[in-house]
């Protein structure tokens, strides 16, 4: 080595080492060697020491508390809980007594998860004639309980259909039959940068998906944390519109594409307003008219929640708005999972023909959720306050329920979009994180993260239907949808891959109390 | 793989029961040896998963989530990430796999989980004008005002750094060995040592202005 700079850095470069990993015993010689004559490296050697100290030093705070609950809930309900065993422990140890063989019975005929209902075995051990199909001179038990008998569903490709979906975040069913599924295959953690594809899917089914024609969907991938690709689909204008984003310039751009069967897609034509913008949800109005919502950069920095309106999916004009600042959504853009947290996340088609939309308007000190309502032309903010951020939404005949993130209750209910109730039959945010709402007459589907999913006759009254999560390893639902009597469920894995799932409608709907 | 979903009936609510008391009855016989496997000592039975869970979170969740924190910059992040490690936590005790050292299975559960939110934050000076949230610090009135101020100079001077070089900062400065940090973060010890001298410098230039050589904190 030459030169005293060279011999200083090269000193100063051991030393950071030694802080962390063992020196080679010549490089020890040589650190030692420089130290005992240069004051300065020595200085610097304190000095890095110290350095570590203050980062060691650095003050630490708890975790929010709706972490701790999700956590310990999740443990509680874990399968080896000792509170699930020592629950019934007391009343089975007085009905082992009273009725012993009877016990023993049932324990050495029940086998697996499923058990048979007790009207299939007599107080002899017998099979009884309910279970024979004969008519029963026994006393009949309550009536079964409402099953739903949901599956993965596969997507054709590989050896046996193991091709593997990517992230999905939609689902639609189509008015001719079938199903078309939405999502990116564009993660955005690709370095350097390259063109990714939207992701498409049809199936007849929900069963087996095949990936659509990938011309016409190509992405530009956006920097950081923003995520490209189809965000949402509906049957409406050509026959299939799905809506989301992708990149121009560096910036976030609002996309559409049209297909008139989801098997081969085009983009729809660029306008104007879509640059600096992004499309979240798309919903056909009942006189066919498309409306998309989502969000746009603001010349402030800030966000502004944005729609739009089609006829037929090919031109698209931009809302106004019906005061001045109705569309403000906050000085800061959160994201949050790829997506831009402030804006309009999701619009519904009213009880009353109106058009709703919810999302949330953000600044430095978190985001809080907001409404907007529109008869189909301007849109005006409504002024309800919500108790979190309502990412979701959907209606029936008779009322508008939204679902989201909160502290305290995960959904709202209301009749006109302006006016807002909490609804308590949900689980808070502390256990459940809700992110796709589905309704239909007589059916309402809604999950999140974990992926259970819970069901409900009228969009108030919800009932655990599946936990999807504990019986396939977790994951989140970021779309729902049905058709055809076949419920659709599908989202991302825990593990970066895309989950589908189908189940029979059956008696869905019947979960609550 | 078909999943049947059934609602709680009387009579299997008390088949379960019973096989639940059999089972207490006679407990499953322990392998002999089994890694990972938590023993309750000398008394002998088996932890329950929750308890040591609820145990390891009031133990360790503070000391995770500023580290994700710190990691990521970002406090949506950083909860997501805390959740996260401490429900495969749980995976791994109801498998009967709980980890020998929980706290340094956390913090490398946890360090992966930074790194890959990190990589999907990458360049994120291009759109900063659209990211105006402030970066995430954690703040502790308790302190000296002269701690405090060297709290933020440490603080900002380690937003300044790659997500990696601070999450390995941010290891060593919680007591792991260069050779740990490499494993936390799935590198190569030599990649790792690269890094981390980096680290160390270009921490050591951001703090100069403000703590030059031959000078100390108060």
């Amino acid at each position: 080595m030459t030169g005293s700079l060279a011999a200083h850095a090269r000193s100063r470069e051991l030393a950071a080492i030694a802080l962390d990993f063992p020196l080679e015993p010549g490089e020890q010689a040589e650190l030692d060697a420089h130290a005992a004559e240069c004051a300065s490296c020595r200085a610097f050697e304190t000095a890095l020491r110290r350095d570590e100290a203050g980062v060691r030093a650095l003050p630490e705070v708890d975790a929010p508390a709706y972490v701790r609950r999700r956590v310990l809930r999740s443990a509680a309900r874990s399968p080896r809980s000792s509170a699930w065993l020592f629950a019934p422990l007391a009343a089975v140890l007085v009905l082992i007594v009273a009725v012993g063989p009877l016990a023993l019975q049932f324990l050495f005929s029940s086998s697996g998860a499923g058990t048979p209902a007790p009207s299939s075995v007599g107080a002899t051990g017998e099979p009884s004639a309910a279970a024979s199909g004969e008519p029963s001179s026994e006393p009949t038990s309550a009536p079964t309980p409402p099953q739903v008998e949901w599956q993965a569903a596969t997507l054709a490709g590989g050896p046996g259909d193991t091709a593997v979906f990517p992230h999905l975040e939609s689902v639609t069913s189509l008015s001719g039959g079938g199903f078309v599924v939405v999502g990116e295959s564009c993660p955005g953690d690709r370095e350097p940068p390259e063109p990714c594809l939207a992701f498409v899917a049809t199936s007849s089914d929900a069963a087996r998906w095949l990936t659509a024609d990938p011309s016409g969907l190509e992405l530009e991938p956006l920097p950081g944390d923003l995520q490209v690709g189809m965000r949402d689909v509906v049957a409406g204008g050509p026959g299939v519109v799905a809506v989301g984003v992708t990149a121009a310039d560096g910036e976030p751009h609002a996309a559409i594409w049209l297909s008139p069967d989801g098997r081969s897609w085009e983009r729809a034509p660029d306008e104007a307003s879509f640059g600096g913008a992004w499309m979240n949800s798309v919903i056909a109005r009942s006189d066919g008219l498309l409306v998309a919502v989502g969000g746009r950069l603001a010349g402030d920095g800030g966000v502004e929640a944005a729609f739009w309106t089609s006829p037929d999916g090919l031109g698209w004009t931009p809302a106004a708005a019906a005061t001045a600042g109705a569309f403000e959504s906050g000085s800061a853009t959160i994201t949050r999972a790829g997506r831009t947290v402030a804006g309009a996340s999701d619009v519904a088609e009213g009880p009353t023909g109106g058009l709703t939309a919810v999302g949330a308007s953000c600044d430095a000190t978190g985001c809080r959720g907001v409404a907007w309502t529109s008869s189909g032309q301007a849109w005006s903010r409504s002024e309800a306050e919500f108790d979190g951020v309502p990412v979701a939404i959907a209606a029936d005949a008779s009322r508008l329920t939204a679902v989201g993130r909160t502290t305290q209750a995960a959904a709202w209910s209301s009749e006109d979009g302006v006016t807002w109730t909490s609804i308590t039959s949900l689980p808070d945010t502390g256990v459940l994180e809700l992110k796709a709402l589905f309704a239909t007459p007589g059916l309402w589907l809604t999950s999140g993260s974990p992926a259970e999913i819970w069901d409900s006759r009228d969009g108030l009254d919800w009932g655990l239907q599946a936990p999807l999560a504990a019986q396939f390893g977790g994951g989140q639902i970021r779309g729902l949808a049905s058709g055809d009597g076949v419920l659709v469920a599908v989202g991302i894995g825990d593990d970066g891959i895309g989950i589908a799932f189908h189940a029979a409608a059956g008696s869905a709907g019947r979960s609550s109390p | 793989m078909t999943a049947v979903v059934r609602r709680e009936s009387d009579a299997g609510w008390f088949a379960r029961a019973v096989r639940s008391l059999v089972a207490w009855l006679i407990p499953e016989p322990r392998p002999l040896s089994a890694p990972g496997r938590l023993d309750a000592g000398p008394g002998g039975g088996r932890l329950n998963p929750g308890d040591v869970l609820s145990a390891a979170y009031d133990a360790h969740q503070r000391e995770i989530y500023s580290f994700a924190m710190r990691s990521t910059k970002d406090a949506d992040a950083a909860a997501d990430i805390v959740q996260e490690a401490f429900l495969r936590l749980l995976r791994e005790l109801n498998e009967g796999r709980g980890p020998d050292n929980v706290r340094a299975w956390l913090y490398r559960v946890a360090s992966n989980l930074a790194i890959n939110a990190a990589r999907r934050t990458s360049a994120l000076d291009r759109v900063r004008h659209i990211l105006a949230r402030p970066e995430a610090t954690i703040e502790s009135p308790e302190r000296s005002a002269v701690q405090r101020e060297r709290d933020r100079a440490v603080e900002a001077a380690m937003n300044q750094l790659s997500s990696d070089a601070r999450t390995c900062l941010l290891l060593a400065a919680n007591g792991f060995s260069g050779r740990e940090i490499a494993a936390a973060i799935g590198r190569s010890e030599l990649a790792t040592r690269s890094l981390m001298c980096r680290a160390r410098l270009d921490l050591r230039e951001q703090l100069e202005p403000l703590d030059p050589l031959g000078e100390g904190s108060a």
